[in-house]
């Protein structure tokens, strides 16, 4: 066959390649940046000068009773409606099996009624047990962070402030354990929402939940305080409070998600390489934005000393991390800016230097200076998947071989007859339709394989077209093999969606979930993560960030690093 | 119990998966069944009738001849399953797409509907679908039903398709 080799459609020389970029172990390696959805919400919330208000609370003495928090938009009013409980202490679980909490939340469209309330009162605590409709947008709920969270209510009612290094240490008083959006349990589908302009961006109404759920949980610990101390009970100083982030438990449920949605992945991670090809390209480096770089550059390094985790492979990580910023603050000590390009020189030294940690970070914190050339590109971060792309049945046989010997070199390379290349399988759980991976040859149920391993199904798809003739259509290929219909269209896509797939194979023996994770939890703008095995991490959300209350007197998109004073 | 258009998809994709449908051909009756979901059209009831009579008997189900894209029959001495049907009406999409075509008999036709709709919207013509008292006409994604007492029917012959330029705009 004599096809000739089409060039990457998508694909912009200047980026990172796909080849380098969507590797499983620089993935998972990932940092939050100013493309982040956290930060990108509160750009947004503070350029509009959105109000909050608190404008319901019945919590009683035992911190049992509702809350509502009001965020006031130019055009709309969302609503965080909280349900407060008091939980014995065996039951609080951060698994997606557990079915109570100490807090669960919804964020409703608008202003809720006091039978909108009732309503939601029947069905919010219940989660996944319960129904909520089309007025509500997210549904998640939260546990306390006991000892934190008895800590600082302890300190707050003695009429003192907590320890900084506690708060800091934990993090956070409380932690999801999950968010869900987009048309879970009856919620508004998200065609309702996004081509709002506050709610466009992707999570962003899951993001104003969780930051509305922040100032929650510091509200419930100074009631508390208030209820024991009286009146000699304190509020929590304000540089303390941002010291507290929202906690977030995620497990395998979020790996699929970046398998089943390539379009709109691809278009997260171009908006990135994107905004990374912007300033490497820059040929003059002003002073200010040099100083604006050290500045946020000594900021992580304080982040990466404040980051902790028994995980032995990412405490290996930090400390390979913490070793490579301070090897680039040497290099930069002596660095000449000066130079033509000089970011991209710096990047490059990376690529030679520092471990994938370490390169990603730096590759974040080129961005940091640079407001004008980056923070737009969020308007570049969402997809329409509600259509299902069209096969192209016009192709022929014979050039959609070539096709996948172009772009899956990574899957036709991979030898898929020895066991350890398909040792897991993908399932969804019965008991609570939860994504999980189990061992193929070990465990029964892998006839009701998902199928997320891309890169096996291209395979077996490569094997069956060496089988046919060049000339033969697509579309009659597919009429006699339908099993093949599903990665047909997907690889049908990767032309013009050159980083939609994570290019590693995910049911290998030695594949680490934790690493899809991380590359989602970053985008959201997610910090310090802890893997609590090779499945499940614990990480911070919006530690550092203002409180609604401060939201517009405190500098723009300031926080995504800890503060230069806490060193003192 | 209202669902969101996120819950129809899933659900019917997962009812289609469990009906022994490939992987691709559920994702596509998933879809479906949201497209019409959100025209307020009985596509689940008619869906979950169509599930139950093909597990019944999946003899009775063909997939298309499509030698003559113009007048399309089945390869068998059955009728035409809708979901075949429309998914190689899809894959085939564009230059084949003949201005007129008729159909022999052809199952559930109303879950034909969201393939032509999304050929419509990828050719850019304006689809007209005429079966028994029903005539549907789509267009940039508006929608315009003459009549809906047979549109959930089982079985019907004689199908017209026509298409014809989206340029001016449905009423």
């Amino acid at each position: 066959m004599d096809t000739q080799l089409r060039p990457h459609a998508g694909l912009n020389q200047q980026w990172r390649q796909p080849q380098k970029v969507m590797k499983l172990a620089r993935l998972g390696s990932a940092h939050q940046c100013r493309l982040s959805f956290m930060r990108t919400l509160l750009r947004q919330l503070k350029k509009e000068r959105w109000q909050f208000k608190r404008s319901h609370w019945t919590i009683d003495q035992q911190g049992v009773g509702q809350a509502v928090y009001q965020a006031i938009g130019p055009v709309r009013t969302y609503s965080l409606v909280v349900f407060a409980h008091d939980l014995p202490d065996e039951m609080r679980s951060d698994r997606v099996i557990a079915q109570a909490w100490d807090a669960t939340f919804t964020l409703f469209d608008g202003v809720p009624t006091v039978s909108d309330l009732a309503r939601l009162e029947k069905n919010v605590p219940l989660q996944e047990a319960g129904r909520i409709s089309s007025s509500e947008i997210s549904l998640s709920r939260a546990n306390r962070s006991v000892r934190l969270f008895s800590y600082v209510v302890d300190c707050l009612a003695g009429g003192h402030q907590p320890e900084r290094s506690e708060l800091e240490n934990v993090g956070y008083l409380m932690r999801t354990t999950a968010v869900y959006g987009a048309g879970k349990f009856g919620a508004a589908d998200r065609d309702l929402i996004w081509q709002r302009e506050e709610l466009s961006g992707p999570f962003r109404a899951e993001m104003l939940s969780v930051w509305l759920t922040r100032a929650f949980t510091v509200d419930l610990a100074e009631h508390m305080a208030r209820v024991r101390g009286g009146s000699q009970a304190v509020l929590l100083n304000t540089e303390l409070r941002r010291c507290l982030g929202v906690g977030n438990s995620t497990g395998l449920g979020m790996a699929p998600f970046l398998v089943n949605h390539p379009t709109l992945i691809n278009n997260w991670i171009i908006a990135r390489e994107e905004a990374l090809a912007r300033v490497r390209n820059i040929c003059e480096v002003r002073s200010e934005k040099t100083a604006r770089f050290k500045h946020f550059l000594d900021r992580a390094t304080l982040n990466a000393e404040k980051w902790h985790s028994t995980h032995p492979l990412q405490a290996a990580r930090i400390l390979q991390l913490r070793s490579d910023l301070e090897k680039l603050k040497q290099y930069i000590d002596n660095f000449d800016f000066n130079i033509d390009k000089p970011l991209d020189s710096l990047y490059r030294w990376s690529e030679q230097y520092l471990s994938l940690e370490g390169q990603e970070q730096l590759a974040m914190l080129l961005m940091e200076p640079y407001p004008e050339l980056v923070d737009g590109l969020t308007d570049c971060m969402i997809a329409d998947e509600t259509k299902l792309p069209m096969i192209n049945g016009r192709m022929s046989v014979g050039e959609m071989r070539e096709l996948l010997r172009l772009h899956y070199d990574w899957a036709l390379t991979t030898d898929y007859t020895r066991d350890e290349n398909r040792s897991r399988f993908w399932y969804v759980s019965e008991e609570k339709l939860e994504p999980r991976l189990g061992e193929r040859f070990d465990e029964p149920g892998s006839e009701l394989e998902q199928p997320l391993c891309i890169g096996w199904h291209v395979w077996r798809l490569y094997q069956a077209l060496g089988t046919r003739s060049d000339s033969e259509t697509l579309a009659a290929f597919l009429m006699q093999h339908p099993e093949f219909r599903h990665v047909a269209r997907r690889a049908q896509q990767i032309e013009s969606h050159p980083y939609m797939e994570i290019r590693d194979n995910l049911i290998a023996s030695d594949m680490l979930p934790i690493d899809m994770l991380r590359l989602k939890l970053s985008f959201f703008g997610a910090t310090r993560f802890d893997p609590r095995s090779d499945r499940w991490v614990r990480i911070n959300m919006f530690q550092y960030a203002p409180f609604p209350d401060e939201l517009l007197t405190m500098p723009d998109d300031d926080w995504a690093y800890p503060p230069l004073t806490t060193l003192a | 119990m209202i669902y969101s258009l996120n819950e129809i998809d899933a659900h019917c994709k997962k009812a289609a998966r469990g009906a022994g449908f490939e992987w691709g051909y559920a994702e596509e009756i998933g879809k479906a069944a949201r497209w019409l979901a959100a025209f307020d059209l009985p596509g689940i009831a008619v869906l979950a009738a169509y599930l139950k009579e093909r597990d019944e008997h999946p003899e009775l189900f063909c997939r298309p001849d499509v030698s003559n894209m113009a007048h399309i029959i089945s390869r068998n001495s059955g009728s035409l399953c809708p979901v075949l049907t429309g998914a190689w009406l899809c894959d085939s999409a564009g230059t084949d797409t003949q201005a007129s075509m008729q159909f022999e008999l052809l199952y559930y036709p109303l879950l034909l509907v969201p393939f032509l709709a999304q050929i419509a919207g990828s050719i850019q013509q304006t689809l007209t679908f005429e079966y028994r008292s029903t005539r549907l006409q789509y267009s940039d994604g508006v929608l315009n039903l003459d009549n809906d007492a047979d549109l959930g029917c089982r079985l019907w012959g004689g199908y017209r398709i026509s298409w014809r330029s989206s340029r001016s705009r449905l009423a």
